[in-house]
């Protein structure tokens, strides 16, 4: 059995067994079941499922509770998400503990910290906005991940269809999104380790969505246009995405290279800007278009990270390489920062 | 029922009620905790919006207000000094509106709070019976119960290189792709992981 078969097997075979325990309380053989399922709902490809989903998430209006699992931790949090005029405005605020706030506006995040801590990054002018949204395209992540239909449950009290997005290494997370059947939208997200556990779940508690979305979009539509190559109203396709992703690919002009990349990782997009005095911080983003890291290169950067660390399921590992202090972080496995930072060599000096 | 408070809510803020509309809406978060939640909520998020900080000392300055006017000695003043009646509290009605509204925004503020440092319920001194668990056990055994206690975030005693870490992650998230509530999900674990537990 090669790796990516044995990684799949281990994402499919819990919730395979959770439906045969399901079936069996209800008294059903898994082909009436099949045959039930099959009756109940349309034929919707796992593609046409999040394609649907990356429009409902940027062009619905909603509104409601989220609870958010990891680490023992459990979290209850708002979420107001407002398209008017074609702008976006997310904002997610804590409803337990200290009082913390992010919102989002265009191009701008802030984050409300306890301790009165703000952190305000504002995207600057011409940086392409390539990966900001419709990142999960099926095309373009063939490569690195399966897309595969996990059944269905309900979500919120509303009717989900569930699609595992599963990695095909240990080099990035898996994901299983349960999406509203009536609109898309992804009411549940499992962030899956590389055991097939789940180590972040959020879902919604209780939502609200605006009952006229902006653009109306169907399963059958979708699906249609997904089979045919058409992009539907709202959605990027794979040629678009790809066209996007592809024009970033130029070489940063930069003095860092990186050797080798974890399988499906590359440099995609660049960006440096003055700090103290006389410091830089370039930063890269390595990314297989759904997985990232950035790595942070300061030239002044003392009393830096040294050594691995996490948050959540985010990971950082940091270290001094030719005389700069290198940070790299990202919701990918421990094994990924440690990787890419590896790979990162100075031309000038070339040595760590 | 609910959703035309929170309508009426939304409007009071606004500034978009009548004075007899304002008058019930305040009168009914007067009753209802769970608006004077969601009107709190309201502000955070007008707040945050702005990019204003909230002074967490500030928050829960009306709850002690209220509670230490509620536990004062009543002042039993001599009435009928002041002249009394509907016609000459007609000017004022707008200005008590208005204290109104404000008392409100600061009183309806402080239901989410940072948990206080000797939860309630916990002991305030350790029994000297002699089958009870010594003071210092019973104190450390609380201790590992408290909520709200400091966490190292990032698992790191810097507290520097910890909130330098949450600023490249947030810069990090800024572009990074999106993927549905996914990609408010690392701002969900910034979030969770400052609150402390």
């Amino acid at each position: 059995m090669t790796r990516a078969a044995r990684v799949l097997a281990r994402h499919l075979l819990r919730p395979a067994l959770a439906l045969v325990q399901v079936v069996a309380l209800a008294g059903l053989s898994p082909a009436a079941a099949a045959q039930a399922e099959d009756e109940s709902s349309p034929r919707v490809s796992p593609a046409a499922h999040l394609a649907r989903m990356a429009a409902a998430v940027d062009d619905l209006t909603y509104e409601g509770t989220l609870v958010y699992l990891a680490d023992n931790r459990l979290e209850t949090l708002h979420i107001v998400h407002r398209v008017s005029g074609g702008d976006v405005e997310e904002r997610l605020i804590s409803l337990s503990g200290p009082v913390r706030a992010v919102t989002r506006q265009r191009d701008e995040v802030t984050c409300m910290l306890s301790e009165d801590r703000l952190i305000s990054v504002k995207r600057k002018a011409g940086v392409p906005d390539l990966l900001r949204t419709r990142a999960i395209d099926p095309a373009t992540l063939a490569a690195n991940y399966f897309v595969h239909p996990l059944g269905e449950t309900r979500v919120a009290g509303r009717d989900t269809d569930v699609v595992g997005v599963i990695p095909r290494d240990d080099y990035r997370y898996g994901y299983r999104f349960y999406l509203d059947r009536q609109t898309g939208l992804p009411l549940k997200s499992d962030l899956m380790g590389t055991q097939g556990d789940p180590i972040e779940q959020i879902m919604f508690a209780a939502v609200q969505v605006d009952p006229i979305p902006p653009r109306a979009v169907t399963a059958g539509g979708v699906a249609a246009a997904a089979e045919s190559g058409v992009t539907p109203p709202g959605a990027i396709g794979a040629k678009s995405a790809e066209r996007r992703a592809s024009s970033s690919l130029v070489p940063p002009p930069s003095a860092w290279r990186f050797d080798a990349l974890p399988p499906g990782f590359a440099v995609r997009l660049y960006d440096s800007w003055p700090e103290g005095p006389e410091g830089k911080v370039e930063h890269f983003l390595v990314t297989d278009h759904l997985a990232s890291v950035s790595v942070f290169v300061e030239a002044d950067g003392e009393g830096g990270l040294r050594g691995a660390t996490r948050i959540g399921a985010v990971h950082a590992v940091g270290a001094r390489v030719a005389g700069h202090q290198v940070t790299v972080v990202g919701q990918v496995p421990a094994e990924t920062v440690s990787s890419v930072l590896a790979g990162l060599h100075h031309d000038g000096e070339g040595t760590r | 029922m609910k959703e035309q408070q929170q309508q009426a809510l939304s409007s009071l803020l606004d500034g978009e009620l009548t004075a007899a509309q304002a008058s019930g809406v305040l009168d009914a978060l007067e009753r209802d905790p769970e608006l004077r939640g969601m009107w709190e909520r309201y502000h955070l998020i007008g707040g945050a919006l702005r990019g204003e900080a909230v002074v967490m000392a500030y928050r829960d300055v009306a709850e002690r207000t209220r509670v230490q006017i509620a536990t004062e000695p009543t002042i039993l003043a001599p009435a009928g000094t002041r002249p009394r009646g509907p016609s000459r509290l007609a000017p004022f009605a707008g200005v008590a509106l208005a204290a109104s509204a404000a008392f409100l925004a600061v009183f309806a503020v402080p239901s989410l709070f940072e948990p206080a440092a000797t939860p309630p319920g916990a002991p305030t001194a350790a029994p000297t019976q002699a089958s009870a668990p010594a003071p210092e056990s019973r104190a450390a055994a609380s201790e590992r119960f408290l909520v709200g206690r400091p966490v190292q975030r990032w698992h790191l005693d810097q507290p520097a290189v910890a909130s330098k870490l949450d600023r490249l992650l947030v810069n990090h998230q800024e572009y990074a792709p999106a993927t549905g509530i996914n990609g408010m999900l690392p701002y969900a674990t910034l979030v969770s992981y400052d609150a402390g537990r």
